[in-house]
C-alpha cells in the first residue's frame, strides 16, 4: 500500500509538521534579536562598582542597566557579589527575581554590604598560604536570567581577585584558639587598607573582643576571648542564643550581623583555625 | 500468524532504514566531528598569543563529547530505525519498532545534550580577554547554558511523532490483514 493512501497517516505527518514548524518559528523569531544587539548591558565594569569601608561595614554601591530589545521578558534576572573562595562564601549583594520586559530597560542595584570583620577574616585566610607578594581580595560574581518562559536560561560566575595591595604579605597566627592574630607586613599601597581605622569591638553577650591597628598601610588584627572554651565555640553559643544572629558593638554603635555574614564569621574562623 | 516473524519484513525496507540510520547517526556526526576539528585547528593556530589555546581546546570538546556520544548512543537508534522500516505497514512488529525508536530519540535527546545544562569552563579566556589590569585578576568563569525548559519542549515534541506511527498501523491495519489473510 502506497502512503497516500493511509490518509491518518498523512494527517498525523501534516499535524506534526505545522506543530514542529510552528514551534521553529516561534524559536527563531524570539531568538533573532539577539544577533542584533538584542541585549544591552551600561555600567558592567569593575570599575563602575564603589568599594567603601562605614564604621565596620564593607560598604558596595553602584547599579547595573539592562536595556532588552527582546521581543519576551526576560525573568529571574538576579546579580550577586559576594567575598568567596572555593570553601566559603560571605554575601555583600544579592538582588534575584527581577524581570526585564520587553523593549525596557531595568537598573540593578549593586547596594549591598558585609561586616568588615568577615571581609578581614576572608582576606586572612584567602592570602595566609599565598607565594605571591602582594595581597589581593577573592570576590565572586553572579549573574543569571532566564528567556523564553523559562525555556533558555544563563548563569555566569566569576572569580575575580581584587589587588588591594602589589605588595606586602599577610600572615597569622591561630595557635591559641582564645586568640588569632592577623598582620600585615611590607605593604606600601593600596586604598582599601590605607581607609581603615583604628577601632575596638565587642561581640554583644560575649567576652569576645577585637581590635585593629593601623601603622602607615600595614594593619594589625586581633580578635580574643578570655573564655576558657575559646573563640569558635563562644561565638557558636552566641549566635544560636540569637537565631543564629550576633552584633558587634564599637564606641557605643551596633552592627548587627545577619544570620549570613554570623555563619561566614564562624566559617571562616573554623577554616583558620582547621577546623573543617 | 506470528508478526514479529523475520519472514513478514522487507529486506529492501530493511537497507533503507539501515543505511538512513547510519547516515544520521554516524555519517553526520562524524562529518560534524571533522569539520569541528577543522575548525579548531583554524582557530586555533590564528588565536593571539594572549587566549589560552587549552581553554579554547576545552570548548570545542564540549561539542566534541556531543557528537561522540551522538555515535555512541546513536547505534541502538539504528538498529530500531532499520527494524521499524523491516515491516511493512500495519504490521504490529512495525508499530512497536517505530514506537520504541520515537522513545529512544527522546532519551538520546536528552543524553546527548547533557539534559539541556552544559557547563563551560572559561576562566582562562575570560583572564586573557580582559586584559592586564593591575588592579585585578580574573581567576575563572564559568558558564552554565540552561536550556532544559526547551529540551523538554523538543521531547515531548518527538514522543509526539509517535502519533505518526499510530496513525500509520491504523490507516494499514486493515489492508495488512487482507493481504496476510490473501497469502495463507
Amino acid at each position: 500500500m502506497g502512503n497516500l493512501t493511509n490518509r491518518p497517516k498523512i494527517i498525523a505527518q501534516i499535524s506534526i509538521a505545522t506543530i514542529s514548524i510552528l514551534f521553529a518559528v516561534f524559536l527563531i523569531t524570539a531568538l533573532l534579536p539577539i544577533t542584533d544587539g538584542g541585549i544591552d548591558i551600561k555600567n558592567n565594569s569593575l570599575s563602575d562598582i564603589t568599594w567603601e569601608v562605614s564604621g565596620l561595614n564593607l560598604v558596595t554601591s553602584g547599579e547595573i542597566g539592562i536595556t532588552s530589545k527582546m521581543p519576551y521578558d526576560i525573568t529571574d534576572v538576579g546579580i550577586g557579589i559576594s567575598l568567596a573562595d572555593d570553601n566559603v562564601k560571605t554575601i555583600i549583594v544579592w538582588d534575584e527575581n527581577n524581570t526585564i520586559s520587553s523593549n525596557s530597560t531595568k537598573e540593578l542595584s549593586l547596594s549591598g554590604k558585609t561586616s568588615i570583620i568577615d571581609a578581614i577574616l576572608m582576606i586572612a585566610y584567602y592570602n595566609n598560604d599565598s607565594d605571591i607578594d602582594g595581597i589581593s581580595m577573592p570576590i565572586f560574581l553572579e549573574v543569571q536570567g532566564y528567556y523564553l518562559y523559562s525555556m533558555i536560561g544563563i548563569q555566569a560566575n566569576l572569580n575575580i581577585d581584587v589587588n588591594l595591595s602589589e605588595n606586602g604579605t599577610l600572615s597569622y597566627d591561630s595557635t591559641d584558639p582564645n586568640i588569632l592574630m592577623i598582620q600585615t607586613q611590607g605593604v606600601e599601597d593600596g586604598d582599601l587598607i590605607s581607609n581603615l581605622n583604628n577601632f575596638y569591638a565587642t561581640v554583644n553577650n560575649t567576652d569576645i573582643q577585637m581590635s585593629l591597628t593601623t601603622s602607615g598601610n600595614n594593619i594589625s588584627f586581633e580578635i580574643a576571648t578570655s573564655n576558657s572554651e575559646g573563640l569558635i565555640s563562644e561565638l557558636k553559643e552566641s549566635a544560636a542564643e540569637n537565631e543564629g544572629t550576633i552584633t558587634i558593638t564599637s564606641y557605643g554603635e551596633e552592627y548587627p550581623l545577619d544570620t549570613s555574614e554570623t555563619t561566614s564569621m564562624i566559617k571562616l574562623l573554623d577554616l583558620i583555625y582547621g577546623d573543617v | 500468524m506470528n508478526e514479529f516473524n523475520l519472514k513478514e519484513g522487507s529486506r529492501k525496507n530493511g537497507i533503507k532504514g539501515l543505511i538512513g540510520g547510519i547516515i544520521t547517526f554516524i555519517v553526520i556526526p562524524l562529518i560534524l566531528l571533522y569539520v569541528l576539528g577543522y575548525l579548531e585547528n583554524i582557530i586555533i593556530s590564528n588565536a593571539s598569543g594572549d587566549i589560552d589555546k587549552d581553554d579554547m581546546k576545552a570548548l570545542f570538546k564540549i561539542a566534541d563529547n556531543i557528537l561522540i556520544m551522538s555515535l555512541i548512543f546513536g547505534i541502538p537508534a539504528i538498529a530500531l530505525k532499520t527494524l521499524g522500516k523491516f515491516y511493512p505497514e500495519g504490521n504490529r512488529a512495525r508499530l512497536t519498532f517505530k514506537l520504541l525508536y520515537g522513545m529512544y530519540i527522546a532519551f538520546w535527546l536528552f543524553i546527548i545534550t547533557y539534559g539541556g545544562i552544559i557547563t563551560v569552563d572559561a576562566g582562562k579566556i575570560a583572564a586573557s580577554m580582559a586584559g592586564n589590569s593591575s588592579d585585578y585578576l580574573i581567576s575563572g568563569l564559568t558558564i552554565v547554558l540552561d536550556v532544559s525548559g526547551l529540551m523538554i519542549i523538543i521531547i515531548l515534541l518527538t514522543l509526539l511523532k509517535n502519533i505518526i506511527p499510530i496513525a500509520e498501523y491504523k490507516g494499514a491495519r486493515k489492508e495488512y490483514l487482507e493481504r496476510m489473510g490473501d497469502s495463507k
